[in-house]
């Protein structure tokens, strides 16, 4: 599992991650992906086009994130999942609490306005 | 692939990657489709991951057995663990939630297991959960969203 990320000059932090989010990929990058989520203010882009399988430790990883990006007066939004990770997020009902676009202009503008709402 | 395929592991989180390695092997030789094959794994992975956390209390790893068997066009996994007495067939709702602080972060992996498995069976069996999960092949076993209707 690998994690890397880029503040973008719009303020966005965006983290790409990539490989397989299950109970070993998500104990290697969770200390370090909540690190960066640990900001105030945090404008969060999960890039989720390079993770092939998502298992419930992952996606509980990702729903305490955007907890606590909200509790920061931030936001969080999930990019370009694969088909078969945006079934897992529609299967646990994430996709309808946390928003999940395909273009990244689109991904930071929500992320943005969902801050603006806070 | 035989008419049924089977391996012990280890009951230990460093095992689930050759858990996962394991099936996509076997499923790869029964000709089993990626989609089904997806989904069948992702239930293996969440099932035997609740029995490492939640089955014993006394530290120590406990062997998992699993049983691959392809009764065409469906293929049947049996999951066999010497844990205490659990029941994941039985419903247990997601709760509706409108708000990322609402969302529950526990409980999502029996819910993924109801969601792609067609069928879900348990039984106890002396002192043994044995856990049958029923997969059909994508074309005729799941929706467009690749959930099972049932």
């Amino acid at each position: 599992m690998e994690l890397t990320y880029a503040d973008l000059e719009n303020g966005v932090r965006k983290i790409d991650l990539k490989g397989r989010l299950d109970i070993e990929g998500t104990n290697l990058i969770d200390l370090r992906f909540t690190a960066l989520a640990a900001t105030q203010c945090a404008f969060l882009v999960i890039d989720l086009t390079h993770v092939d399988f998502i298992a419930s430790l992952g996606i509980a990883t990702l729903v305490r994130t955007a907890k606590a990006a909200k509790l920061r007066k931030g936001s969080l939004v999930l990019f370009n999942p694969q088909p078969n990770v945006a079934k897992v997020l529609a299967a646990t009902r994430v996709d309808q609490v946390v928003h999940v676009c395909t273009n990244l202009d689109e991904a930071c503008s929500v992320v943005l306005a969902g801050a603006a709402l806070n | 692939m035989d008419s049924v395929t089977s391996r012990v592991f280890d009951g230990t989180f460093g095992e689930l990657r050759r858990m996962s390695e394991w099936f996509q092997e076997v499923a790869g030789s029964a000709g089993l489709d990626p989609v089904t094959t997806w989904q069948a794994e992702l239930c293996l992975n969440e099932a035997t991951s609740n029995i490492i956390r939640y089955g014993h209390d006394d530290g120590v790893p406990h062997p998992i057995t699993i049983e691959i068997e392809r009764l065409e066009p469906d293929v049947q996994m049996t999951i066999i663990d010497d844990g205490r007495p659990f029941n994941p067939a039985e419903p247990r709702a997601l709760p509706v939630v409108g708000a990322i602080e609402d969302m529950p972060v526990g409980g999502l992996g029996l819910h993924l297991i109801r969601s792609f498995a067609d069928k879900v069976q348990y039984r106890r069996t002396g002192d043994r959960n044995v856990l049958v999960l029923t997969f059909a092949p994508t074309q005729t076993g799941a929706d467009a969203s690749g959930q099972k209707s049932s």
